[in-house]
Protein backbone atom coordinates (compact mmCIF):
# COMPACT_ATOMS: atom_id res chain seq x y z
CA UNK A 1 0.00 0.00 0.00
CA UNK A 2 3.00 2.35 0.97
CA UNK A 3 4.46 1.92 -2.27
CA UNK A 4 1.22 2.51 -4.15
CA UNK A 5 0.74 5.96 -2.01
CA UNK A 6 4.14 6.64 -2.95
CA UNK A 7 3.33 6.14 -6.78
CA UNK A 8 0.47 8.34 -6.17
CA UNK A 9 2.80 11.22 -4.43
CA UNK A 10 4.86 11.12 -7.11
CA UNK A 11 1.74 11.16 -10.25
CA UNK A 12 0.62 14.20 -8.09
CA UNK A 13 3.58 16.45 -8.21
CA UNK A 14 4.02 15.85 -11.10
CA UNK A 15 0.77 16.19 -12.19
CA UNK A 16 1.05 19.81 -10.57
CA UNK A 17 4.32 20.89 -11.19
CA UNK A 18 3.46 20.38 -15.15
CA UNK A 19 1.28 23.48 -14.57
CA UNK A 20 2.62 26.90 -14.89
CA UNK A 21 0.87 30.31 -14.92
CA UNK A 22 1.86 32.06 -18.31
CA UNK A 23 4.80 33.81 -18.12
CA UNK A 24 3.29 37.34 -19.38
CA UNK A 25 0.47 36.93 -16.34
CA UNK A 26 3.76 36.68 -14.13
CA UNK A 27 5.86 39.66 -15.77
CA UNK A 28 2.51 41.65 -15.13
CA UNK A 29 2.15 40.50 -11.65
CA UNK A 30 5.51 41.33 -11.10
CA UNK A 31 4.93 44.89 -12.24
CA UNK A 32 2.13 45.18 -10.13
CA UNK A 33 4.11 44.03 -7.43
CA UNK A 34 6.67 46.54 -8.25
CA UNK A 35 3.59 49.26 -8.36
CA UNK A 36 2.44 48.63 -5.01
CA UNK A 37 5.74 47.36 -3.18
CA UNK A 38 8.59 49.18 -5.06
CA UNK A 39 11.17 47.92 -2.63
CA UNK A 40 10.38 44.25 -3.31
CA UNK A 41 11.66 44.48 -6.77
CA UNK A 42 14.03 47.18 -5.95
CA UNK A 43 15.77 44.72 -3.38
CA UNK A 44 16.91 43.47 -6.01
CA UNK A 45 18.14 46.56 -7.23
CA UNK A 46 19.77 47.79 -4.44
CA UNK A 47 21.53 44.83 -3.68
CA UNK A 48 22.62 44.66 -7.23
CA UNK A 49 24.16 48.49 -6.41
CA UNK A 50 25.22 47.24 -3.00
CA UNK A 51 27.15 44.71 -4.70
CA UNK A 52 28.53 47.02 -7.27
CA UNK A 53 29.31 49.53 -4.88
CA UNK A 54 31.14 46.50 -2.92
CA UNK A 55 32.83 45.14 -5.55
CA UNK A 56 34.21 48.85 -6.71
CA UNK A 57 35.12 49.46 -3.40
CA UNK A 58 36.90 45.49 -2.89
CA UNK A 59 39.04 46.39 -5.97
CA UNK A 60 40.03 49.86 -5.01
CA UNK A 61 41.23 48.30 -1.41
CA UNK A 62 43.05 45.05 -3.55
CA UNK A 63 45.10 48.04 -5.61
CA UNK A 64 45.72 50.15 -2.34
CA UNK A 65 46.63 47.14 -0.67
CA UNK A 66 48.68 46.27 -4.14
CA UNK A 67 50.12 49.72 -4.43
CA UNK A 68 51.63 49.77 -1.08
CA UNK A 69 53.00 46.16 -1.28
CA UNK A 70 54.97 46.75 -4.10
CA UNK A 71 56.23 50.47 -3.36
CA UNK A 72 57.47 48.42 0.32
CA UNK A 73 59.02 45.76 -1.85
CA UNK A 74 60.11 47.82 -4.30
CA UNK A 75 61.54 50.76 -1.62
CA UNK A 76 62.73 47.25 0.44
CA UNK A 77 65.06 46.66 -2.91
CA UNK A 78 65.89 49.40 -4.22
CA UNK A 79 69.38 49.24 -2.22
CA UNK A 80 70.16 52.82 -0.52
CA UNK A 81 73.21 54.61 -0.43
CA UNK A 82 74.32 53.07 2.99
CA UNK A 83 73.81 49.23 1.31
CA UNK A 84 75.61 50.29 -1.74
CA UNK A 85 78.80 51.63 0.31
CA UNK A 86 78.56 48.44 2.44
CA UNK A 87 78.62 46.16 -0.63
CA UNK A 88 81.24 48.00 -2.16
CA UNK A 89 83.13 47.63 1.35
CA UNK A 90 82.38 44.19 1.68
CA UNK A 91 83.42 43.15 -1.96
CA UNK A 92 86.93 44.95 -1.26
CA UNK A 93 87.27 43.51 2.04
CA UNK A 94 86.63 39.65 0.15
CA UNK A 95 89.88 40.69 -2.38
CA UNK A 96 91.65 40.93 0.59
CA UNK A 97 93.96 43.46 -1.22
CA UNK A 98 97.81 42.96 -0.38
CA UNK A 99 98.71 47.10 1.66
CA UNK A 100 100.77 49.54 -0.21
CA UNK A 101 102.00 51.15 2.35
CA UNK A 102 102.79 48.76 5.72
CA UNK A 103 102.37 51.01 8.66
CA UNK A 104 101.95 50.01 12.21
CA UNK A 105 100.85 53.40 13.81
CA UNK A 106 97.87 55.52 12.16
CA UNK A 107 100.08 58.49 12.68
CA UNK A 108 102.28 57.14 10.16
CA UNK A 109 99.24 57.25 8.13
CA UNK A 110 99.12 60.62 7.48
CA UNK A 111 102.73 61.54 5.83
CA UNK A 112 102.06 57.74 3.63
CA UNK A 113 98.56 58.33 2.47
CA UNK A 114 99.15 62.17 1.09
CA UNK A 115 96.94 61.70 -2.20
CA UNK A 116 93.63 61.46 0.16
CA UNK A 117 92.49 64.68 0.79
CA UNK A 118 92.19 63.86 4.24
CA UNK A 119 93.93 62.96 7.38
CA UNK A 120 93.08 59.13 8.23
CA UNK A 121 92.44 58.69 12.31
CA UNK A 122 91.93 56.01 14.11
CA UNK A 123 88.69 55.74 15.13
CA UNK A 124 87.76 56.89 19.12
CA UNK A 125 85.56 53.57 19.54
CA UNK A 126 89.26 51.21 18.74
CA UNK A 127 91.02 50.76 22.26
CA UNK A 128 94.44 50.22 21.71
CA UNK A 129 94.78 46.59 22.28
CA UNK A 130 91.62 45.67 20.48
CA UNK A 131 93.43 46.21 16.82
CA UNK A 132 96.42 45.91 15.26
CA UNK A 133 97.64 48.01 11.99
CA UNK A 134 98.61 45.44 9.45
CA UNK A 135 98.43 48.52 6.30
CA UNK A 136 96.91 50.37 4.13
CA UNK A 137 96.25 51.29 0.73
CA UNK A 138 94.29 53.82 -1.51
CA UNK A 139 90.80 52.45 -2.67
CA UNK A 140 87.40 54.71 -3.72
CA UNK A 141 84.06 54.26 -2.75
CA UNK A 142 81.21 56.16 -4.88
CA UNK A 143 83.90 57.57 -7.14
CA UNK A 144 85.99 59.43 -3.93
CA UNK A 145 89.21 58.98 -2.68
CA UNK A 146 89.26 56.42 0.18
CA UNK A 147 91.83 54.86 2.93
CA UNK A 148 91.52 51.24 2.73
CA UNK A 149 92.96 49.74 6.09
CA UNK A 150 93.86 46.87 7.32
CA UNK A 151 93.77 45.18 10.68
CA UNK A 152 93.87 42.49 12.78
CA UNK A 153 92.48 41.82 15.79
CA UNK A 154 93.35 39.74 19.07
CA UNK A 155 92.09 36.79 17.30
CA UNK A 156 93.93 37.03 14.58
CA UNK A 157 91.24 38.34 12.12
CA UNK A 158 91.78 40.36 9.63
CA UNK A 159 89.23 43.24 9.27
CA UNK A 160 89.33 46.44 6.85
CA UNK A 161 88.98 49.23 7.65
CA UNK A 162 87.52 52.20 5.02
CA UNK A 163 87.46 55.97 4.92
CA UNK A 164 86.49 58.54 3.70
CA UNK A 165 84.96 61.90 3.21
CA UNK A 166 81.58 63.10 4.23
CA UNK A 167 80.30 64.43 0.59
CA UNK A 168 77.15 64.95 -0.52
CA UNK A 169 76.03 62.06 -1.74
CA UNK A 170 76.76 59.77 1.58
CA UNK A 171 74.57 62.48 3.81
CA UNK A 172 72.11 60.05 3.93
CA UNK A 173 74.44 57.49 5.35
CA UNK A 174 74.40 57.28 9.15
CA UNK A 175 75.23 54.65 11.70
CA UNK A 176 74.65 51.38 9.81
CA UNK A 177 75.03 47.94 11.09
CA UNK A 178 74.71 45.55 8.25
CA UNK A 179 75.28 41.77 7.04
CA UNK A 180 76.36 41.85 3.21
CA UNK A 181 76.86 38.38 2.23
CA UNK A 182 77.81 36.94 5.20
CA UNK A 183 80.17 39.57 6.13
CA UNK A 184 79.44 42.19 8.78
CA UNK A 185 79.54 46.33 7.62
CA UNK A 186 79.54 48.79 10.84
CA UNK A 187 78.88 52.16 9.16
CA UNK A 188 79.30 54.99 11.35
CA UNK A 189 80.77 58.95 11.38
CA UNK A 190 83.42 60.37 12.75
CA UNK A 191 85.62 63.60 12.53
CA UNK A 192 84.01 64.45 9.72
CA UNK A 193 84.63 61.46 7.73
CA UNK A 194 82.55 58.22 7.08
CA UNK A 195 84.01 54.77 8.62
CA UNK A 196 83.19 51.53 7.33
CA UNK A 197 84.46 48.52 8.99
CA UNK A 198 83.80 45.14 7.47
CA UNK A 199 84.96 41.59 8.48
CA UNK A 200 83.88 39.61 11.91
CA UNK A 201 84.26 42.88 14.46
CA UNK A 202 83.61 42.08 17.96
CA UNK B 1 17.35 36.91 -16.12
CA UNK B 2 18.75 37.47 -11.91
CA UNK B 3 18.78 34.99 -9.65
CA UNK B 4 16.92 37.11 -7.82
CA UNK B 5 14.10 36.87 -10.41
CA UNK B 6 13.90 33.55 -11.18
CA UNK B 7 13.33 32.64 -7.64
CA UNK B 8 10.88 35.47 -7.54
CA UNK B 9 9.51 33.55 -10.99
CA UNK B 10 9.67 30.37 -9.20
CA UNK B 11 7.83 31.61 -6.07
CA UNK B 12 5.10 33.12 -7.98
CA UNK B 13 4.95 29.57 -10.06
CA UNK B 14 4.50 27.88 -6.42
CA UNK B 15 1.95 30.05 -5.03
CA UNK B 16 0.08 29.51 -8.58
CA UNK B 17 -0.04 25.92 -7.96
CA UNK B 18 -0.91 25.73 -4.46
CA UNK B 19 -3.85 27.92 -5.32
CA UNK B 20 -4.80 26.01 -8.01
CA UNK B 21 -4.94 22.61 -5.43
CA UNK B 22 -7.60 24.69 -3.72
CA UNK B 23 -9.28 26.17 -6.21
CA UNK B 24 -8.89 23.37 -8.90
CA UNK B 25 -9.54 26.59 -11.35
CA UNK B 26 -7.02 27.96 -13.56
CA UNK B 27 -8.22 31.38 -13.57
CA UNK B 28 -9.37 31.29 -9.99
CA UNK B 29 -6.26 29.96 -8.63
CA UNK B 30 -4.52 32.85 -10.97
CA UNK B 31 -6.49 35.34 -9.82
CA UNK B 32 -6.42 34.32 -6.15
CA UNK B 33 -2.44 33.97 -6.40
CA UNK B 34 -2.45 37.77 -7.57
CA UNK B 35 -4.76 38.72 -5.01
CA UNK B 36 -2.12 37.21 -2.17
CA UNK B 37 0.77 38.49 -3.72
CA UNK B 38 -0.56 41.76 -3.82
CA UNK B 39 -1.29 41.74 -0.13
CA UNK B 40 1.80 40.70 0.61
CA UNK B 41 3.59 43.14 -1.36
CA UNK B 42 1.76 45.83 0.51
CA UNK B 43 2.63 44.48 3.16
CA UNK B 44 6.46 44.36 2.14
CA UNK B 45 6.71 40.63 2.41
CA UNK B 46 8.23 38.29 3.53
CA UNK B 47 8.42 36.79 0.03
CA UNK B 48 8.35 33.11 1.26
CA UNK B 49 6.62 29.95 0.19
CA UNK B 50 5.42 29.30 3.26
CA UNK B 51 3.99 32.63 4.13
CA UNK B 52 2.39 32.80 0.17
CA UNK B 53 0.78 29.57 1.56
CA UNK B 54 -0.98 31.24 4.61
CA UNK B 55 -2.26 34.46 2.92
CA UNK B 56 -3.56 32.27 0.05
CA UNK B 57 -5.16 29.84 2.21
CA UNK B 58 -6.44 32.58 4.15
CA UNK B 59 -7.71 34.58 1.41
CA UNK B 60 -9.49 31.47 -0.19
CA UNK B 61 -11.56 30.85 3.28
CA UNK B 62 -12.44 34.38 3.26
CA UNK B 63 -13.36 34.33 -0.91
CA UNK B 64 -15.38 31.06 -0.34
CA UNK B 65 -17.34 32.22 2.69
CA UNK B 66 -17.97 35.48 1.35
CA UNK B 67 -19.52 33.62 -1.87
CA UNK B 68 -21.10 30.85 0.10
CA UNK B 69 -22.06 29.78 -3.12
CA UNK B 70 -20.58 26.56 -5.95
CA UNK B 71 -19.58 27.80 -8.92
CA UNK B 72 -20.86 25.90 -11.61
CA UNK B 73 -18.32 25.69 -14.84
CA UNK B 74 -19.69 24.46 -18.30
CA UNK B 75 -18.34 21.18 -19.97
CA UNK B 76 -16.03 22.72 -22.08
CA UNK B 77 -14.75 24.81 -19.69
CA UNK B 78 -13.92 21.69 -17.54
CA UNK B 79 -12.12 20.45 -20.44
CA UNK B 80 -10.41 23.18 -21.27
CA UNK B 81 -8.59 23.05 -18.04
CA UNK B 82 -7.93 19.88 -17.87
CA UNK B 83 -6.20 18.95 -21.23
CA UNK B 84 -3.53 21.87 -21.29
CA UNK B 85 -1.36 23.53 -18.44
CA UNK B 86 -0.23 26.98 -19.15
CA UNK B 87 3.53 25.83 -20.70
CA UNK B 88 1.32 23.98 -23.05
CA UNK B 89 2.63 20.76 -21.53
CA UNK B 90 -0.22 17.70 -21.44
CA UNK B 91 -1.27 16.91 -17.88
CA UNK B 92 -2.54 14.27 -16.18
CA UNK B 93 -6.44 14.13 -17.27
CA UNK B 94 -7.03 10.67 -15.60
CA UNK B 95 -5.66 12.31 -12.36
CA UNK B 96 -6.86 15.71 -13.01
CA UNK B 97 -10.72 14.43 -13.27
CA UNK B 98 -9.79 12.45 -9.67
CA UNK B 99 -8.69 15.79 -8.15
CA UNK B 100 -11.27 17.22 -8.67
CA UNK B 101 -14.03 14.91 -7.04
CA UNK B 102 -12.29 15.44 -4.17
CA UNK B 103 -13.09 18.41 -1.49
CA UNK B 104 -10.38 21.51 -1.46
CA UNK B 105 -8.82 20.88 1.74
CA UNK B 106 -8.27 17.52 0.38
CA UNK B 107 -6.18 18.51 -2.36
CA UNK B 108 -4.49 20.96 -0.45
CA UNK B 109 -3.31 18.61 2.00
CA UNK B 110 -2.34 15.99 -0.91
CA UNK B 111 -0.51 18.82 -2.42
CA UNK B 112 1.67 19.89 0.99
CA UNK B 113 2.37 16.68 1.31
CA UNK B 114 3.39 15.44 -1.99
CA UNK B 115 4.53 18.56 -3.79
CA UNK B 116 5.67 21.27 -1.14
CA UNK B 117 7.08 17.96 0.56
CA UNK B 118 5.97 19.21 3.78
CA UNK B 119 6.23 17.00 6.90
CA UNK B 120 2.76 16.18 8.76
CA UNK B 121 3.74 18.58 11.25
CA UNK B 122 4.76 21.50 9.42
CA UNK B 123 1.08 20.85 7.12
CA UNK B 124 -0.45 20.63 10.81
CA UNK B 125 1.12 24.17 11.56
CA UNK B 126 0.41 25.76 8.02
CA UNK B 127 -3.13 24.10 8.26
CA UNK B 128 -4.00 25.39 12.06
CA UNK B 129 -5.05 21.50 12.92
CA UNK B 130 -3.85 18.83 14.74
CA UNK B 131 -1.02 16.74 13.58
CA UNK B 132 -2.67 13.70 13.97
CA UNK B 133 -5.81 14.95 12.28
CA UNK B 134 -3.86 16.23 9.59
CA UNK B 135 -2.43 12.78 9.22
CA UNK B 136 -5.58 10.75 9.06
CA UNK B 137 -6.69 13.41 6.34
CA UNK B 138 -3.93 12.77 4.41
CA UNK B 139 -4.28 9.29 4.78
CA UNK B 140 -8.15 9.50 3.85
CA UNK B 141 -7.47 11.69 0.84
CA UNK B 142 -5.08 9.55 -0.67
CA UNK B 143 -7.34 6.57 -0.10
CA UNK B 144 -10.05 8.38 -1.78
CA UNK B 145 -8.19 9.45 -4.49
CA UNK B 146 -7.20 5.86 -5.24
CA UNK B 147 -10.14 4.40 -5.23
CA UNK B 148 -11.42 7.14 -7.80
CA UNK B 149 -8.65 6.29 -10.31
CA UNK B 150 -9.58 2.42 -9.69
CA UNK B 151 -12.57 2.90 -10.51
CA UNK B 152 -12.12 5.42 -13.25
CA UNK B 153 -9.92 2.87 -14.83
CA UNK B 154 -11.87 0.00 -14.31
CA UNK B 155 -15.22 1.79 -16.24
CA UNK B 156 -12.58 2.84 -18.85
CA UNK B 157 -11.74 -1.05 -19.24
CA UNK B 158 -15.72 -2.09 -19.16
Amino acid sequence: MNREYDILDERIKAHYEAQTTDANAIDDLKARIEAESPQMIGTARARRRWLRFSAAAALLLTGAVLIVYVTGALRDRVPTIASRVASEIALNHNKQLPPEFLVTEFSDLCAAMSKLGFTPVRPQRFTDAQYELVGARYCSIGGSNAALIQLRDDAGRVLTLYEFREEKSFESIHEADLDVNGVRVILWREADLIMGLAGSPS
Amino acid sequence: MSDHQMQLDELLQRAFRYALSLTHDRHQAEELMQDACLAVARRGGPWRISYMITVIRHRHIDIYRREAVLKFRSLDDLEAACTASGSGEIIDEELEAALGSLRPEERELLFLAAVEEYSMSEIAELTDRPRGTVLSAVHRAKHKLRVILSSNSSMQIL
